[in-house]
């Protein structure tokens, strides 16, 4: 299922209205190429509601770049942030877009399929 | 009278600050002594983990699975197993699931007295770290016993774990149960009703669940806000739903109840570790492991999730899988990522001289933040 | 005057051997085995140093524990230059020897020779708490047979190799270390 980025912000805010308030976790995988040549991952959001104590599953796909949950969930600051610096994905709206765990100077994104190994 | 004007003032660190488990830089904006903003920078023990894994065997990566928290790694190891046994589809034979929850319950007694002397050593007091640590010797002479080394121990294998734990041992573990609750006495009645120690941590650090809960923290720093959640319970694993236990909580959310959390922590588990003792002296005759070849593990093609509750809150390991002897991309979800996160949150209230004591409070290892 | 000096070489060495003040960089694995040796029962006073401070300037060995990343690199050549003379530097544990298991990673340096001059290697993974009491005897034994009125002052003395690279902070930018070279 190819969707953009703003489907995405919408369905995760319909999701907070009805009770799943935690962001429990985050993961990307890197399916590129793909039929048409371009870069495409997938994300998958982990939800948590504490009241009925329910745990869900969202998954998107998309290409180079996308919206930032972090104004919905504040634990997806750093959790965009890591992905940013292993994949390259860009996040639009983010408060701080920086890499975190590698230097500033280092070139290329190691988790991506094109990146040449040492 | 002239009217006295605070300068901001900005204070840098460098990588040996003292009271951290491994290295945490950060740089924080004072005003007088009370911080206004507070910027930390991880990054400094990033040793590639996820990256490794795509170029390893999976019976290669189970050695470096022990790495990510030398203070609880049978934990670790134990998440990464319970994901490709799923997709191997197997299960283990009684004995191998109880000898893994008394190993891991004797874990994570080590990491709560690791925890606790070094806590203490921050607030100022130096005697009672040699109190805690002599104890954590005698559990880890019990593990050089039982599996021939004292941190990282290559115990547990696809299918089982490597040897049986013989009788003599067993009757040593419960020698040593009998002999703790004296020491631990000693070792509680040292600081818990000094005037000085309650009064620099009761009222710090106040971590509320409409806090904590959009910052994804769990574990015990979730379990003193007031929501009893442990994944023991919540989702079931090897033998959890067999034995007896049960969840303490508070509702302050301070670092007292943080710390006396902890401290009930440690008997509930001296518990588990006396009914798996027990059992093990009672039925220990059969299978300790599945004979499967360990150089050829291919797990069938498909995605995973397993949900561990380690001493720092919850640990999740995604796993997908192609079919092929490697896996092809491997995730782990680690508690102190997201306690330093708040962290930056929190020390945005408090004064310098009570930073050190929240940083402890919140038992954040950095080489499991950073992997 | 051989006699006087080889006399007052004694007594230096003596005081030197007996009195070291470690600064201790505990990063990985093998800083949870050193806290446990000092803070646990093998006799710490007589057969290890019992000081550890957190101020480089009033330290005098550097005992460097862990994995250690090229971006932390350039820190810990700046605590080692503040560090005064004599000073000496103990890499323990195979992360630090030659990088260990994480020699094929992005953020790695394949052993602390690289940046620093090491005058004792300890190997394990992690080593034993009686394997780092052997291995501080043995330095303190080398100590002993030292001759410090006969010696230059000054970084020449104990840089082996790579003199530059412990004079040169600027120098150190993480291309350096192969990461887009190979």
């Amino acid at each position: 299922m190819k969707t953009t980025g703003m489907e995405a912000f919408e369905a995760l805010s319909g999701l907070k209205k009805n009770g799943f308030i935690a962001l429990v976790s985050l993961t990307a995988e890197d399916l590129s190429p793909n039929a048409d040549g371009e870069n495409e991952f997938k994300l998958i959001y982990t939800l948590y509601n504490p009241v009925n104590r329910e745990f869900k599953e969202f998954e998107t796909t998309v290409n180079d770049i996308t919206y930032s949950v972090s104004s919905l969930y504040k634990s997806a600051n750093y959790d965009e942030r890591e992905i940013y610096d292993l994949f390259g994905i860009k996040f639009k709206n983010h408060p701080n877009l920086k890499r975190i765990f590698l230097d500033e100077n280092f070139k290329g994104h190691p988790l991506k399929n094109s990146f040449k190994n040492r | 009278m002239k009217n006295i004007t605070h300068n901001k003032t900005i204070i840098n660190t460098n990588i040996n600050y003292p009271s951290t488990h491994g290295i945490l830089r950060f740089s924080a904006e004072l005003e007088g002594e009370k911080i206004i903003k507070f910027a930390p920078e991880l990054g400094y023990t990033h040793r590639g983990l996820e990256k490794a894994a795509q170029n390893r065997l999976f019976s290669q990566y189970l050695l470096m699975t022990e790495k990510i928290d030398y203070l609880a790694d049978f934990f670790y190891t134990q998440a990464y197993l319970s994901a490709t046994e799923e997709l191997l589809e197997i299960e283990l034979p009684k004995n191998a699931q109880y000898i893994r929850v008394l190993t891991m319950e004797l874990n994570r007694i080590s990491s709560h007295l690791a925890w606790l002397g070094h806590f203490m050593q921050n607030l100022g007091a130096s005697v009672p770290v040699f109190y805690a640590f002599n104890l954590r010797n005698e559990i880890l002479n019990i593990f050089e016993k039982i599996t021939g080394s004292r941190i990282t121990h290559n115990y547990y294998i696809f299918g089982g774990v490597r040897n049986k734990i013989s009788n003599d041992v067993l009757n040593d573990i419960l020698d040593f149960i009998k002999n703790f609750n004296q020491k631990f006495k000693i070792l509680n009645g040292v600081m818990a009703e000094n005037p000085i120690f309650l009064d620099r941590t009761k009222g710090i650090g106040v971590i509320t669940t409409e806090i904590a809960l959009p910052y994804s923290i769990t574990g015990v720093n979730l379990r003193a806000s007031g929501l009893a959640l442990d994944f023991r319970k919540e989702k079931p694993y090897l033998v959890y739903d067999e034995l007896e236990f049960s969840i303490p909580t508070a509702f302050e959310g301070d670092c007292h109840s943080r710390y006396k959390l902890r401290m009930d922590e440690i008997e509930i588990s001296l518990n588990l570790v006396k009914q798996c003792t027990e059992w093990l002296l009672a039925n220990q005759n059969g299978e300790i492991s599945l004979n499967i070849n360990q150089a050829e593990i291919k797990p069938k093609a498909g995605r995973t999730a397993s949900w561990t509750e380690s001493p720092r809150g919850l640990i999740m390991c995604h796993l997908i899988t192609d079919g092929g002897k490697k896996p092809k991309r491997l995730k782990w979800r680690t508690p102190s990522f997201y306690a330093v996160q708040l962290l930056e949150k929190i020390a945005a209230d408090c004064t310098l001289s009570d930073l050190s004591t929240l940083i402890s409070s919140l038992d954040i290892v950095l080489a499991e933040a950073d992997r | 005057m051989n006699v006087i000096i080889s006399s007052i070489d004694k007594i230096l060495n003596f005081g030197k051997a007996n009195s070291l003040w470690p600064l201790a960089f505990g990063s990985s694995c093998c800083g949870a085995e050193l806290l446990q040796t000092a803070f646990s029962g093998y006799d710490s006073g007589v057969l290890n140093p019992e000081i550890f401070t957190n101020s480089p300037q009033q330290a005098d060995l550097l005992i460097c524990t862990g994995v250690i990343t090229a971006k932390a690199a350039p820190e810990l050549t700046k605590l080692y230059q503040q560090m005064p003379e004599p000073k000496y530097v103990i890499a323990m544990g195979s992360c630090a020897i030659s990088g260990g298991m994480f020699y094929d990673s992005n953020n790695g340096i394949q052993g602390a020779d690289s940046i620093l001059p090491v005058d004792i290697y300890l190997p394990g993974c992690p080593p034993k708490p009686e394997a780092l009491i052997d291995a501080l005897t043995k330095l303190k034994n080398g100590i002993k047979n030292t001759s410090p009125l006969k010696i230059k002052k000054g970084a020449e003395a104990h840089c082996t190799k790579q003199t530059e690279v412990c004079n040169n902070v600027e120098g150190l930018n993480v291309e350096y270390f192969g990461v887009d070279k190979l």
